[in-house]
């Protein structure tokens, strides 16, 4: 076979039996890899309902097609289960792992059950076992994977863990791989903790068989030719600055998208107190990259002086300093990548740990919550006090073990009126503000299938684009207005299917046009596709597959009781103003509930899902040839 | 006039993102596999390496070879193996002084850098400058030592 090595292995923990099997030819033409192959899997295969910490939800890891090839940053891989904060739990991360796992002989794997005892699962170039994780449970995931590469003795095994926050259930605990690379959204370490499944490590001598070589080559190089154009314009290839942070943050700040003090503003006065020429100049020692990638986005640093020398790792991103920065007001960057450590060697999600603790700072603020409940005071921008949060939160200590619950549910355990100030989109925390950013922004992150976040479709229409590039891309110019309602579901939905056909390949979204509509689009990937496996397909039909998969997450969701209630942002989002500023805003810096109602209505019918709920239609199914995930919601009288 | 070239190596611009075995393996040999690369990379905590084969003054590979299948191309200064004369015995790996002899296991041959004949596929596709092709100047010769060396030295740090 091509490009696909064609095999699943199947895990069943409570019973330890492990089992190979082909992945199907459906599977394989009709979901492509990865998040698509995940989410039917998902939807097929485990009993409606049934809680992210029963033995009965299966977690599922998933490469690509193109993984461990040519294609530009085609490294990476998704892992999916339900999530222990809302519904769809599905999370993507780079780096070395999705390779080495497709060198061992498999793009897929299915766990399902809860082992006895900790245990790894172990793939060596095909063969997979349990192994004993009782020495390695309670090690952080840098020591984690050291020990497993000492005790094979081979620094070329790929580990996959979680650290004590995915043991201790911490609802947003991620998935580590290397010093810093994460799945960390929507609580898949979690998942994997209450399996009792500390790690996968794998390694291999399996080649991945190309089509046509030379064919591919050309089609790879075409588009590393494109981006890498575009990359040095922007500022992100490697060397010519520091990443993420490098070219997001003051980009952020100027598109009133820099969520600060928990997303009650959307600019920072301190921004320039994290500049990211500093981390550039002083800490940053290289720039390294994922497999296969000709960018090259990651940094690697050292801190030789200072209150934090010693301080060393990868990264950080953007998000990173965004979270323990912007958010909890906090100018201290040494903190920050004290933090930032702290997140990656306990297993953390640093998104939703950065937001739950501004989310307590601002009920400490308002006096919800004080020093009794907290242990110590807990005042914007203090920078100790979000270091000691980090490791109760991991611990599931003290105060940390509300805030490990997530914003959603500590605000219930919390009471005093605590919810109005919980911002979370299906149960995720909130990722961006939309007052500043934008109406396509606020549908975007609201309607997302894994809840609020920047991953699933995209808004560069709203930022980067020129009316004129909007109009010929969109065919329309107001998709570069931010202050316009209408017709935003063209975007929205047209990027939800270009972010997922990334997924479902494993390539990095940087290179899609969920980036820009000048970068690399559905018929390149085809060709990459189509040259690397064999089987033809166009653009076209590329984003055919794209739209089965969202619409087997959105069924997903139907079944698990999602409705249109679910689909809108946080109520503080409808009624407060952002504070003034230079920077661009909404009009009012509010969202408009009537516009963004009737913007909720026609993205629906823009899916072909029923205009009330969302719930897609048996005739849309049917048109993706998903007559029986039709089937399925008709069996819960959902679908009219 | 061919000129002697060889592949000169900057560990400090390696990204680790082995695209260059990738690349050997699926230029030279048809699939995207690291094994069956002539080029290797190794990643360790805070740490990277790429090596290939270095052309050595003295031909420790081509020395130990019962069958003399390993000699070195006088024109362009390439090592060469004649496969049909290789009878897997693996000496060469042994006595390479930087480890970068790699082996088919299904061919039983072993794999050295022939630097494509005189286009490196490694070379062409990578990101930084942490690989380049250059004439053995005096000046080149000295950044290839040093570049050897110092990469040789993480590779022995990070363990294959």
């Amino acid at each position: 076979m091509y490009g696909w090595q064609g095999q699943l292995l199947r895990v069943d923990l409570s019973t330890g039996k492990i089992e190979t099997v082909p992945l199907s030819e459906r599977l394989r033409l009709d979901f492509i890899g990865g998040r698509g192959i995940n989410a039917k899997i998902l939807f097929d295969e485990r009993p409606p309902g049934t809680d992210a910490f029963d033995p009965a939800n299966c977690l599922l890891f998933g490469s690509g097609p193109l993984t461990g090839t040519l294609a530009p940053g085609a490294g990476r891989f998704n892992v999916t289960s339900k999530s222990p904060l809302g519904f769809l739990g599905d999370s993507n991360s780079g780096g070395h792992w999705a390779p080495a796992l497709k060198f061992s002989g498999y793009d897929h794997i299915a766990i399902t059950g809860k082992a006895e005892k900790p245990v790894f699962l172990f793939i060596d170039n095909g063969k997979a076992s349990l192994l004993d994780a009782q020495d390695l449970w309670g090690l952080d995931t840098w020591e984690t994977q050291r020990r497993i590469k000492k005790s094979f003795k081979d620094p070329r095994i790929e580990t996959v863990c979680i650290g004590p926050a995915g043991e201790n259930l911490v609802r947003f605990a991620g998935v580590r791989t290397s010093l810093k690379r994460s799945a960390a959204r929507t609580g898949m370490g979690a998942v994997m903790g209450s399996k009792n499944l500390k790690a996968i490590a794998v390694r291999g001598n399996k080649g991945i068989k190309i089509a046509d070589p030379s064919g591919f080559m050309k089609a790879v190089r075409n588009c590393n030719d494109i981006f890498e154009a575009i990359a040095i314009q922007r500022g992100f290839k490697a060397g010519n600055f520091a990443g993420t942070y490098g070219f997001l943050w003051y980009l952020h700040q100027k598109n009133s998208k820099l969520g600060t003090k928990h997303h009650q503003a959307a600019n920072w006065e301190d921004a320039d107190k994290l500049d990211p020429a500093f981390f550039h100049q002083n800490y940053r020692t290289k720039m390294l990259g994922c497999y296969s990638c000709p960018v090259q986005c990651m940094p690697r640093f050292r801190v030789d002086k200072g209150p934090a020398k010693g301080l060393y790792g990868e990264g950080p991103e953007f998000e990173t300093i965004a979270s323990f920065g912007s958010i909890c007001l906090n100018t201290d960057l040494n903190s920050i990548l004290k933090a930032a450590e702290l997140t990656n060697k306990l297993g953390l999600d640093c998104d939703s740990t950065g937001r739950v603790i501004g989310f307590a700072m601002e009920l400490y603020e308002n006096k919800i919550i004080d020093d009794d409940d907290v242990g110590f005071p807990l005042n914007w921008g203090d920078s100790q006090a979000i270091l000691r949060l980090v490791e109760l939160i991991a611990a599931r200590k003290d105060f940390g073990k509300i805030l490990a619950e997530g914003e959603l549910r500590a605000a219930q355990i919390i009471g005093g009126g605590a919810d109005k100030y919980a911002l979370t989109i299906k149960g995720l925390e909130f990722h961006e503000s939309f007052r500043g950013s934008g109406a396509g922004h606020a549908l975007a992150h609201s309607t997302s299938t894994r809840g609020s976040d920047h991953l699933r479709s995209s808004h560069h229409a709203e930022h980067a684009l020129s009316p004129e590039i909007a109009r010929d891309f969109y065919g329309y110019a107001e998709a570069a207005d931010r202050t316009v309602y209408d017709h935003k579901e063209l975007q929205v939905v047209y990027n939800e299917y270009n972010s997922a056909l990334a997924d479902m390949l494993e390539v990095c979204k940087f290179f899609s046009h969920w980036s820009s509509p000048v970068c690399v689009g559905a018929d390149l990937f085809a060709e990459m596709f189509s040259a690397a496996t064999g089987v033809q397909m166009n653009g076209k039909e590329m984003l055919k597959a794209a739209e089965r998969a969202y619409n087997v997450e959105r069924a997903f969701l139907v079944r698990e009781g999602v409705r249109r209630e679910h689909d809108y942002p946080p109520e503080r989002e409808f009624t407060d103003p952002l504070p003034p500023g230079p920077w661009p805003r909404m009009p009012g810096s509010v969202i408009d509930r009537q516009a963004y109602e009737k913007l909720l209505t026609a993205y629906y019918r823009e899916h072909g899902w029923d205009e009330r709920d969302g719930i897609p239609k048996r005739r849309t199914l049917e048109s993706l040839n998903l007559a029986d995930v039709a089937d399925s919601l008709d069996r819960l009288e959902q679908v009219d | 006039m061919s000129k002697t070239m060889a592949i000169v190596i900057d560990v400090e611009q390696c990204g680790a993102c082995h695209l260059c075995e990738t690349v050997c393996s699926l230029g030279r040999e048809g699939e995207c596999n690291p094994v069956l690369s002539r080029i290797r990379v190794r990643r360790g905590e805070m740490m990277e390496s790429v090596l290939v084969c270095q052309q050595c003054e003295v031909l420790f590979c081509g020395s130990v070879c019962p069958n003399q299948a390993i000699r070195r191309d006088e024109e362009t200064g390439a090592i060469l193996i004649d496969e049909s004369l290789c009878n897997g015995c693996k000496a060469c790996i042994k006595a390479c002084p930087y480890q970068v002899v790699g082996f088919h296991p299904e061919r039983k041959k072993a794999l050295i850098c022939d630097q494509c004949g005189g286009k490196p596929l490694c070379v062409d596709w990578c990101p930084r400058q942490a690989l380049q092709y250059l004439e053995l100047t005096p000046a080149a010769m000295k950044k290839k030592i040093a570049g050897a060396e110092k990469a040789f030295a993480s590779f022995q740090k990070i363990g294959s």
